[in-house]
């Protein structure tokens, strides 16, 4: 059985294989014939986003979900993305122990990735791994999230919805939706809403929301997972309009991420060292200095840049675009 | 971290693991409901630069292995406190064994008396680590059954 025979059967080792190769080396070869042959499989899952902060409920809650789904006949598997530690670079991956019993009654696919300081590399792993989940026949591929950070957008950017989940007694709520998290949001749920204040937050919700659903849930007894199943059905329906418009938010999300490593880049090195000096003594002004620096980076990359893009020409698969089925 | 660190910034490490770090998966195969030790493990092995899966409390064998699979994991770390270590570990062998994954390595540990450990020994199951052992040994033994099992895991690139 080759590899993606077994993928499109749903043979569970085989789609871990290949997430394994996508996460190993996202850009290498192996991982572009992958991505190469499930081009012409059918099946296209409808990729849904769930953060928040740490603490809330998302994997409790999506246990929930998958049963809901599952038991109105859907297919779900389940992507769960923890933060590796920026000091030792492993990482606990706990999503897991929350939701054991829902993923082992119904047979659900699950796996936990780490973002392994990686910011823009961890969206195309997942994406790549959603490829592959999508061949294997998923009516929903669940993208877990921490709800911390820039990494964290990037990854959701690749949603086709996006649920962002809150619960009374987390701090400042608009702490909690910062970095982007609020614009790309189609949904907000409430999660632990019979303690005190949900009720509060889901007002407030309300009145920023324009319009977006607030879904008032408890994962713990089970209020509000339908409603929320009704939700992602009634999106999934229309899935098609969706995805021209979210499209751009993913390739804006994957660009910005892009220029952020290229602004870490240009800040180091000597020249870095000789404008920031010539700033610091008055010299000439930050404008300057950007500007200097972005023109002398421009000149050195067009070697390189060239290469890059006849690499990029020669790959396979352009991460953030769907190709059009067949 | 004491040993951690230094091997993972190793050529050795980086030749093995590239850009994927080792993967462990801490399971307690029984009725056994004390789970305060892989905490501290857990955290031991995140913090020598491991991605650490927990499959939480009282997971029958057949459900270990499948999470083993669908995390595609190096080494399973089994731990048994309740003296039930010659069924529940051995199972968890036997099944990857008809599956034939040699690319998942099993390590115990537990209240487990000397006879047993060369009975396990023999099976493939290595380590079984009594209360006491520091906790770098058990993260040097794991380091080292990660890398053999990634070694058959990924062809060569």
């Amino acid at each position: 059985m080759s590899l993606i025979d077994g993928i499109v059967r749903g043979d569970p080792a085989s789609i871990s294989r290949a997430i394994t190769i996508l996460e190993s080396d996202p850009g290498g070869e192996a991982a572009g014939e992958i991505i190469n042959s499930l081009r012409t499989s059918r099946g296209s899952a409808f990729v849904i986003g769930i953060t928040g902060p740490p603490g809330v409920g998302k994997s409790t809650l999506i246990g929930r979900l998958c049963d809901e789904l599952t038991s109105r006949g859907r297919t779900v598997s389940i992507l769960a993305v923890d933060a590796s530690s920026p000091f030792s670079g492993g990482a606990f991956l706990g999503n897991r122990i929350r939701m054991e019993e829902q993923l082992h009654r119904r047979g659900v696919f699950m796996r936990s990735m780490a973002s392994r300081g990686s910011a823009g590399g961890l969206g195309e792993s997942v994406w790549g791994a959603v490829r592959v989940l999508s061949a294997a026949r998923s009516d929903y591929v669940v993208v877990e999230t921490v709800g911390a950070g820039q990494s964290d957008v990037d990854v959701i950017g690749i949603a086709d919805y996006v649920l962002v989940v809150v619960a009374p007694g987390f701090g400042d709520l608009v702490q909690a939706l910062k970095a982007g998290m609020l614009e790309i949001a189609d949904a907000f749920l409430v999660n632990k809403s019979d303690l005190p204040g949900a009720d509060d937050l889901g007002r407030y919700l309300e009145e920023i929301s324009g319009g977006r659903p607030v879904i008032m849930a408890s994962a713990v007894d089970g209020r509000g997972i339908g409603e929320l199943a009704d939700a992602l059905e009634a999106a999934r329906g229309n899935a098609g309009t969706m995805r021209g418009e979210r499209a751009a938010v993913a390739v804006r999300i994957a660009l910005e991420s892009l220029l952020r490593d290229e602004v870490k880049g240009l800040m180091e090195g000597t020249r870095a060292r000789r404008m920031v000096a010539d700033v610091a003594a008055g010299r000439i002004s930050p404008h300057e200095a950007a500007e200097r620096m972005l023109g002398a980076r421009a000149r050195e990359n067009l070697g390189g840049a060239a290469e890059r893009g006849r690499r990029a020409a020669r790959r396979t698969h352009r991460p953030w675009h769907r190709p059009a089925r067949p | 971290m004491a040993g951690g660190g230094s091997r993972r910034s190793s050529a050795y490490y980086r030749r093995i693991f590239g850009s994927r770090p080792p993967r462990v998966l801490l399971a307690k195969p029984g009725l056994d409901g004390h789970d305060r030790a892989i905490y501290v493990l857990a955290q031991a092995l995140r913090d020598a630069g491991m991605e650490v899966i927990y499959a939480g409390l009282f997971t029958p064998p057949e459900e270990i292995v499948e999470i083993a699979v669908a995390e595609d994991v190096d080494v399973i770390g089994l731990s048994l406190l309740n003296g039930q270590h010659m069924t529940g570990f051995p199972k968890v062998v036997r099944i990857l064994r008809e599956m034939g994954r040699d690319d998942i390595a099993v390590v115990g540990g537990g209240t487990i008396p000397p006879q047993d450990r060369r009975a396990l020994e023999d099976m493939g199951i290595t380590g079984n680590f009594g209360p006491g052992t520091p906790i770098d040994d058990i993260v040097d033994h794991i380091w080292k059954r990660a890398a053999e099992a990634r070694r058959r895991k990924l062809p060569a690139t």
